[in-house]
């Protein structure tokens, strides 16, 4: 199969190479797998995952659009008659189903340790929510790496930026001043939605807490993200959308 | 009266280093074949990158098949094939599937890439590595996957930033032969190069740039004419010493980088012993002393008082 568009090209450059992608997979095991196999508090767990997965989503999608500037792929991209919106998209869509194979596995893994077992009306909102977050999380960190001009800086923006999401999404604890507006722009945020979800589905298996699970925001989430990310895999919208009518 | 492919209304741009390009205005009329010829630094990349929206104009009008380049419209990009001087690729697929992409992101169909790109990849001699990632691809070979997908799509207008740089001579001549083939078409092609002696064999209108102006233009013979009667002497130097042109009237040009002097003059026997002597008496030896016909590079020189390539 050959890459149609900037989707397929995103995921097929990802996967091209078998070893980056045991690497990439690899590594984010190794960094997630303590908050999933060892003893501590299930509030800590989640939150380091949920921490993993904004660095992942967040600070991969912004290091990697200054990357494709640096080495002049972005250049490339621009001069093709293919909207700009469109090539956001698809390299968010791309990005998040890439990172869903790194986060996914270390997710599904906590929801068995922790005994919830299979059942889809928990792990379809928990799966929902880390889409929608990863998907969120992708768009933002790709206008952040268009934003910032040098690749240096990338690096501090990008670290000060999950800080203030992750603080603003309720993963680290806030003064009594501040902790009004925090309790106001998480509940907005998709990044605490999925930390709810996760401690709300282990909770409920221990038969300790209640779930905090919008199954219908879960369900969305999943298909925003896997969704359109399988209409680019199947080069659907086909011609005449995002391209302009060439040679047949 | 053909339409004009490329409008440009005093164009200026500048890099926060300052450099860029000053007042530059152009018309490329539709299957002209225009030369931009200039030094490193001259401004021709970025008049391309112009051209090809890259940059944001800090005045003046750029118009490509009559649409204004600056309003943010991407809809004649699928007329235009640009291979950069270093073409950007995804390393880790191969030549093939990079080409893939870019012709069906220009929207031609499955049946036609098939078709293009094998002829394509066979007329670059590239074929037994089409398959293989472009990271194990030298210099040259990622230059010609550049030429392959700047022509996969038929483009209207072919836009060749450095095509000769870097590339070996067998792809010179097809380089050639594409660009002849285009011009025999009606087809537009804009070339920026510094490659003098490749853009005379392929006789383009030239515009010759200097420090972001465009300070000269013609057809090659007009610009050839200019210097037939003279030739070039390249004497390079025993050692570096910084020289001001001697006060003989024949020299047209006098030119100096590092231990080489570059002039250009009438041919005539007796100056050269005249300059040798007058090197001499500055307190240099001269290690040789070489006199060639005058060409496109000549032109230039005596055009800006510099070589095109020195």
């Amino acid at each position: 199969m050959n890459p149609s568009n900037v989707f397929q090209l995103e995921l097929f450059y990802a996967v091209g190479s078998h070893r980056r992608l045991v690497r990439r997979v690899g590594l984010a095991f190794l960094l997630g797998s303590p908050f999933v196999f060892t003893a501590m508090p299930l509030a800590v767990k989640t939150t380091g995952l949920t921490m993993l997965l904004l660095f992942v989503g967040f600070f991969g999608a912004a290091v990697s659009t200054a990357k494709t500037r640096s080495d002049g792929r972005a250049m490339q991209l621009r001069i093709l008659p293919i909207p700009r919106i469109l090539v956001m998209l698809d390299r968010a869509w791309a990005g998040g189903v890439i990172d869903l194979l790194q986060i996914g596995p270390l997710i599904a893994f906590l929801l068995v340790v922790e005994g919830t077992g299979y059942d889809p009306s928990v792990w379809g909102p928990v799966f929902g929510y880390a889409c929608a977050t990863l998907l969120l999380l992708n768009i933002l960190g790709h206008l952040l790496g268009a934003a910032v001009e040098g690749n240096a800086e990338i690096h501090l923006a990008g670290a000060l930026a999950v800080g203030m999401i992750a603080f603003l999404s309720g993963l680290m604890p806030a003064p009594d001043l501040l902790k009004p507006v925090v309790a106001s722009t998480s509940a907005w945020s998709p990044v605490f939605a999925l930390k709810a979800a996760m401690d709300g589905a282990c909770a409920d298996a221990s038969g300790s807490g209640t779930a905090v699970l919008s199954v219908s925001g879960g369900y969305l989430g999943l298909a925003a993200l896997l969704f359109p990310a399988l209409l680019r895999l199947c080069d659907l919208p086909g011609e005449g959308f995002g391209r302009p009518a060439g040679p047949r | 009266m053909p339409n004009p492919t490329i409008e440009m209304w005093e164009v200026s741009f500048s890099y926060p280093g300052g450099k860029g390009v000053r007042g530059v205005s152009i018309t490329v009329w539709k299957g002209e074949c225009l030369g931009l010829l200039g030094r490193n630094g001259s401004g021709k990349t970025t008049l391309t990158h112009l051209l090809l929206g890259l940059h944001e104009l800090k005045s003046g009008s750029i118009r490509v098949f009559g649409h204004p380049v600056s309003n943010g419209s991407r809809s004649h990009l699928g007329r235009i094939g640009f291979a950069p001087d270093r073409p950007p690729l995804w390393e880790n697929l191969s030549g093939y599937r990079n080409a893939y992409f870019t012709a069906r992101a220009y929207g031609c169909s499955r049946d036609h890439i098939t078709h293009a790109l094998e002829k394509l990849f066979e007329s670059a001699c590239m074929e037994d590595q089409a398959h293989e990632p472009v990271s194990t691809y030298s210099f040259g070979m990622k230059k010609k996957l550049g030429l392959i997908q700047a022509l996969c799509h038929d483009p209207e207008l072919l836009i060749l930033d450095e095509p000769t740089a870097g590339v070996d001579p067998q792809f010179m001549g097809v380089l050639t032969q594409v660009v002849l083939s285009r011009k025999e078409k009606g087809m537009t092609t804009w070339i920026a190069s510094n490659d003098a002696d490749w853009l005379a064999g392929v006789d383009p209108g030239i515009l010759i740039m200097e420090e972001g102006r465009v300070v000269g233009d013609g057809t090659v013979d007009s610009l050839l004419d200019q210097v037939s009667a003279l030739e070039e002497v390249r004497v390079v130097l025993d050692g570096y010493l910084p020289l001001s042109p001697p006060e003989m009237t024949e020299i047209r040009s006098f030119h100096q980088e590092g231990n080489i002097l570059v002039m250009l003059m009438p041919p005539n026997p007796r100056l050269l012993p005249e300059i040798m002597r007058w090197i001499v008496s500055q307190g240099v030896g001269v290690r040789s002393m070489a006199c060639s016909g005058a060409g496109l590079k000549e032109a230039f020189l005596l055009r800006t008082g510099r070589p095109v390539n020195g």
